[in-house]
C-alpha cells in the first residue's frame, strides 16, 4: 500500500496492511489519526493528572497498540479497541491514585462555585469551557461517558464495548448527566430570556 | 407553567435521544404548546453542537520515542520474557516520583509490591537504559562532566547523581535487569542516588526525613524494610542489616518479620538466619555482621575508627556502603586504602588510612573556588602562566613578558619580546631562559628582567630549554637541537635530530631524551649530540615531556600508547593502550604515573607493571599537563573546566571555567588564564 492511499483507508485496512508488511510508517499513520483524540479523552477524563503523566499514559496506549496489534484481527474495530486500551490505562491510573484523587476533588469543590458568565449569546468556547468545568464534578464513570459521547463522538455501542458496561446503563448515566448539566446551565443564567 | 422547569431539564436528553418513548412524546407535546421551551431547545442545540464540534486537543508528537520503546519491548517478548505485567509496573514507576511525595503509604506499598513482583520474576542478565542527569559514575569510571542522556548499564554500575534527576524513571524491573543490582534513593528533594553492588540490589527510598523504606534485593529474593536502617550489607546470597524498628518482608514468602528496636538480622536465601534483640545480648550479631564485611574486604588489616562530621554520613569503601559514621574499619598496614563519605549536599573526603588507628573525616560542602584576584593588562590576553617560587611569569598576546608577585599581583618587571612564547621558560639560578615565537631564545635576569643575551634558534619553538652545567639545550620546531653556551648564548653545536620537535626534553646523567614528530624517541649525548639510542612509536610525539623514574623513562605518543622504556637501552618495558592520543606530559602521583588523553581519560598507572591503578573519564580533551599539587590533589584543566581530582581518581571538585593555561603554587593557589584573557588567582576549598 502506498502512502498516498492511506487517507482513503479505514483504520482496519491500515491495521491489516500493517500486520502484513510490518511497515512502521503505517503505524505512524494510525498514531497521527488517534494521538490527538486519545490525548483529548485522557486530558479531559483525568483532568487532575499532571501533564507529564498524561503524556506518559498516552505513550503507554500506543506502545500497547504496537505490541498487541496482532490480537486485533478477531477484536473488531480498531477505534473501539484503541479507546478500550486508553480506558483501561486511565482506570489503572485512577486506581493507583485513589488517595490523590480525593485531593483533586477538594480543589474542585472550590471551583464549582465559580460562575461562568454565559448570559445572552454565549460563544461556543464559553459553553465548552463551562461544560468542561462542570464535567469535573461528575464521577469518573459519568465523566467518561460524556467525554466519549460528546467530544470523541463515539456511539453508545462503542462505549459499551470499551468500558464493558451495558448500553442501557450508559444511556441512563448520560441522561442523568444531561439533566444535571441543564440545571447547571440554567443556574448559570444560560437560559435567561427564554424561560417562561 | 410548572411543567416547564422539568421539561427544560430533560431537553438535553431529549436532543440526544435518550428519553424513553413516553417521556419523549410528553416533551414533544409540551414543546408544541410552549414557545418559551422551544427557545430553550434552540439554545441547547447550540450546546450540543458546541460540544460535538469541539476540535480535539493537540497532543505531543512522540512517535519515535514510542516506536523505540515498543520495539525494545517486542524484542523482550519475542525472547520469551514477560511483558504483559510490565506495563502496570511502568505505570506505577511513572508515578512513583509523585507518589513518594504525595500519596500515602498505601500507594507506595502498592508500588513496592510491584517492585517485589518484578524483581523476582525478571531474568537477570539484560541491559538497561536509564536517562540520567548529573554526575555519573559508571563501573568505577567517573563521568564527572557528562550528563549522558542515556546510560547503558550492563554489569556493575553506580550512579552518583548530585542534584540531577533520574529522568527515565527508576524502573525497578529494569534495575534487576542490570544483572546485579542497585541502590537507589528518592529523597523528599528528589535527589537520586543509585549505587549498584555486585550481585545484588540495594535500594532505599526515603520518603521523609524519618520514614524510610529500604528495598534490598539479592539474586534470589527481595526484602523490603520499613524503619530506620542503620546498617546494611548485602552479598550475592545474603542480606544483613540492623534495623532500629520496623518490618522486614521477603518477597517469596510474603511473610513479614517484625523487627523490634535495634534488632539485627541476617537473611540468606529468603530465610532469616540469625536474629537478635539488642536489649542485652545485643551487639554480638551486629559484630558478626560487621565481621562478615570486614573478613571479606579487609582481611589482615588494622582496625581503625572512622568518625565523620556531620554524624551519620554514609561511608563507602570502593563504592561499597560500609555503614554509617561512626564506623569501625580496618586499614591495611602497608597499603593505601581510601574511603569515601557521602552526604547530601556534601562531597567526600578521602583519607589515607595506612597505619592509623583513628581518622576523623570532615565533609566539606561543594563550592566554587574563591577568586583572590583577577587582572588584565591593556586589553591584551594573557597566556601561559608559570609559577616560579612565589612569582608568576606570564606573557600577553603582543609579546610582553611579565613577572608578577603571586600574592599581591604586583608587577615587578615586564619585558618586550618580538612575539609571545608558547614554550615553558626555564629558570636556572638567577637566569631565565625563554623561547619566544619571534625565533629568539632570550636570557633574562630573573630579578630585574634585564636581557643578558638573545639567540636565534629557529622559526618556532614550543620546546622548553634545558640546562646542564654551563650548557643550554633547546630544540626547535624544525627538529634541530642546539647546544648553547649558557653565559653568552654562543652555539657550541647544533644537530638535526628529527623533522620536528614540539615536546620538551628531559635530561639525566649526561643524556637528553626527547620525542620527535616522526614518532621516534631519542636519547642524545649532551657532549657531542650523538644518538645513544632511538625508539620508534606509531605516530607523532607532540608535546609529551618524558618523565624519568627509577631508571625508566615514560612518555605518551599520538599512536595512543603510553610507553615505559629502559633508560639505558631504550628497550620497551611495557606499553599501555590508552585509546586516545596523548598530548600531555605524565605527572608523578604518589609513586604512580598519571596521564591524560585527548579522549578525556585520566589514567593512573603503576610504573613497574603498567597496570592501571585507576581511570577517570572527564570526557573532555586533556591538552594541558595534569599537575599534582603539594596537597596531593591533582589539577586537571580542560578547555571548559578545572578538575581537582584526588589520588584515587575521584573527583574532589569541579569548577566550570574556560582556560587556556594554568599554574599551581605551593600554597595550592591556582593561576589560570581565562579564555577572556584575564589572569585569575583561584583557591579551591580543599580543607
Amino acid at each position: 500500500m502506498k502512502r498516498a492511499d492511506w487517507n482513503n483507508c479505514t483504520d482496519e485496512d491500515l491495521v491489516r496492511s500493517y500486520l502484513d508488511q510490518k511497515d512502521e510508517d503505517i503505524f505512524g499513520e494510525l498514531y497521527v489519526r488517534y494521538n490527538d483524540r486519545i490525548f483529548s479523552y485522557m486530558r479531559k477524563f483525568l483532568y487532575y493528572a499532571p501533564e507529564d503523566i498524561i503524556e506518559e499514559l498516552l505513550s503507554e496506549v500506543f506502545i500497547r497498540v504496537y505490541l498487541n496489534m496482532a490480537q486485533l484481527k478477531e477484536a473488531g474495530s480498531f477505534k473501539s479497541w484503541i479507546y478500550h486500551i486508553a480506558h483501561n490505562i486511565c482506570i489503572n491510573y485512577i486506581r493507583s491514585q485513589k488517595d490523590t484523587v480525593r485531593d483533586g476533588q477538594e480543589i474542585l469543590e472550590s471551583t464549582a462555585d465559580k460562575r461562568v458568565d454565559i448570559e445572552k449569546e454565549a460563544e461556543e468556547n464559553e459553553i465548552r469551557e463551562f461544560i468542561a468545568e462542570q464535567l469535573k464534578e461528575f464521577d469518573d464513570e459519568t465523566r467518561e461517558v460524556v467525554i466519549f459521547k460528546f467530544y470523541n463522538g463515539l456511539t453508545y455501542e462503542e462505549i459499551a464495548e470499551m468500558t464493558r458496561q451495558p448500553v442501557r446503563s450508559l444511556k441512563y448515566r448520560m441522561k442523568l448527566a444531561l439533566e444535571k448539566l441543564s440545571v447547571k446551565l440554567k443556574s448559570a443564567g444560560y437560559m435567561n430570556g427564554c424561560m417562561p | 407553567m410548572a411543567a416547564c422547569r422539568e421539561i427544560t431539564n430533560q431537553l438535553l436528553a431529549y436532543l440526544s435521544g435518550l428519553l424513553e418513548e413516553k417521556e419523549a412524546q410528553e416533551v414533544g407535546r409540551h414543546l408544541e404548546a410552549c414557545p418559551a421551551c422551544r427557545k430553550v431547545l434552540e439554545r441547547l442545540k447550540k450546546v450540543e453542537t458546541a460540544l460535538g464540534t469541539e476540535p480535539p486537543l493537540k497532543a505531543p508528537y512522540r512517535l519515535n520515542e514510542i516506536l523505540s520503546r515498543a520495539r525494545a519491548l517486542e524484542q523482550e517478548r519475542s525472547a520469551g520474557k514477560i511483558t504483559r505485567l510490565l506495563f502496570v509496573s511502568r505505570l506505577i514507576a511513572g508515578m512513583k516520583k509523585r507518589a513518594w511525595m504525595s500519596a500515602g503509604l498505601a500507594f507506595s506499598s502498592l508500588a513496592l509490591f510491584f517492585f517485589l513482583l518484578f524483581t523476582v520474576l525478571k531474568p537477570v542478565d539484560r541491559l538497561m537504559v536509564l536517562k540520567v542527569t548529573g554526575a555519573v559514575r559508571v563501573d568505577g569510571e567517573s563521568f564527572f562532566n557528562r550528563s549522558p542522556e542515556s546510560c547503558r548499564l550492563d554489569r556493575r554500575i553506580s550512579f552518583l547523581i548530585g542534584d540531577g534527576e533520574l529522568a527515565g524513571q527508576v524502573n525497578t524491573d529494569k534495575l534487576m535487569v542490570a544483572g546485579s543490582g542497585a541502590e537507589f534513593s528518592l529523597s523528599a528533594q528528589e535527589a537520586v542516588r543509585i549505587d549498584l553492588k555486585q550481585g545484588l540490589i540495594l535500594g532505599k527510598a526515603v520518603r521523609e526525613k524519618r520514614s524510610k523504606v529500604w528495598i534490598i534485593a539479592t539474586d534470589h529474593a527481595v526484602f523490603e524494610i520499613t524503619g530506620t536502617l542503620f546498617f546494611v550489607r548485602a552479598a550475592p546470597d545474603a542480606v544483613e542489616c540492623a534495623v532500629e524498628s520496623g518490618t522486614v518482608k521477603t518477597s517469596s514468602s510474603n511473610r513479614s518479620l517484625m523487627i523490634h528496636s535495634r534488632d539485627k538480622v541476617r537473611i540468606r536465601n529468603n530465610r532469616v538466619e540469625a536474629r537478635s534483640q539488642t536489649d542485652g545480648e545485643d551487639e554480638k550479631l551486629f559484630d558478626k555482621i560487621r565481621d562478615y564485611v570486614i573478613r571479606k574486604d579487609f582481611r589482615g588489616m588494622k582496625k581503625i575508627v572512622i568518625k565523620t562530621k556531620p554524624e551519620k554520613s554514609d561511608v563507602f569503601w570502593k563504592n561499597v556502603l560500609l555503614g554509617r559514621s561512626p564506623l569501625f574499619m580496618l586499614a591495611e598496614e602497608d597499603q593505601t586504602s581510601g574511603f569515601m563519605v557521602m552526604q547530601k549536599g556534601y562531597i567526600s573526603r578521602e583519607m589515607d588510612l595506612t597505619g592509623k588507628r583513628e581518622v576523623t573525616v570532615s565533609l566539606i560542602p561543594e563550592k566554587p573556588p574563591e577568586t583572590l584576584w583577577s587582572m588584565r593588562r591593556d586589553n591584551r590576553a594573557f597566556y601561559n602562566p608559570v609559577y616560579i617560587s612565589g612569582y608568576i611569569l606570564v606573557t600577553d598576546e603582543s609579546g610582553w613578558l611579565y613577572k608578577i608577585h603571586a600574592k599581591s599581583r604586583k608587577e615587578l618587571w615586564k619585558f618586550k619580546m618580538g612575539k609571545r612564547n608558547d614554550s615553558m621558560p626555564l629558570r636556572t639560578g638567577n637566569m631565565l631562559y625563554i623561547s619566544s615565537n619571534d625565533e629568539y631564545l632570550y636570557a633574562l635576569d630573573f630579578e630585574t628582567g634585564k636581557i643578558a643575551w638573545r639567540k636565534k634558534t629557529g622559526i618556532l619553538v614550543y620546546s622548553m630549554p634545558r640546562s646542564s652545567g654551563d650548557r643550554l639545550y633547546v630544540c626547535n620546531n624544525e627538529g634541530i637541537l642546539y647546544c648553547l653556551n649558557r653565559p653568552d648564548g654562543g652555539i657550541i653545536w647544533a644537530r638535526g635530530v628529527d623533522r620536528g620537535i614540539y615536546s620538551s626534553p628531559a635530561v639525566k646523567n649526561g643524556i637528553l631524551y626527547v620525542g620527535g614528530l616522526s614518532g621516534s624517541f631519542y636519547a642524545i649525548g649532551l657532549e657531542k649530540g650523538n644518538k645513544v639510542w632511538e625508539f620508534r612509536t606509531g605516530n607523532r610525539i607532540v608535546s609529551s615531556t618524558p618523565l624519568i623514574v627509577d631508571g625508566r623513562i615514560f612518555f605518551g605518543s599520538n599512536d595512543r600508547f603510553f610507553y615505559a622504556l629502559d633508560l639505558k637501552t631504550g628497550k620497551p618495558v611495557w606499553k599501555l593502550d590508552t585509546g586516545g592520543e596523548i598530548f600531555t606530559s605524565p605527572a608523578l602521583v604518589e609513586k604512580r604515573i598519571v596521564i591524560g588523553t585527548v579522549r578525556g581519560d585520566l589514567f593512573c598507572v603503576e610504573p613497574d607493571s603498567g597496570k592501571v591503578a585507576w581511570k577517570a573519564k572527564l570526557g573532555e580533551k586533556i591538552l594541558l599537563n595534569p599537575y599534582l599539587a603539594k596537597t596531593r590533589y591533582l589539577y586537571v584543566v580542560t578547555d571548559s573546566n578545572i578538575y581537582v581530582v584526588n589520588r584515587w581518581g575521584l573527583l574532589f571538585t569541579r569548577y566550570a571555567f574556560g582556560s587556556t593555561g594554568f599554574a599551581v603554587s605551593d600554597e595550592q593557589d591556582v593561576y589560570v588564564c581565562g579564555q577572556d584573557g584575564t589572569l585569575k588567582n583561584l583557591r579551591f576549598p580543599l580543607r
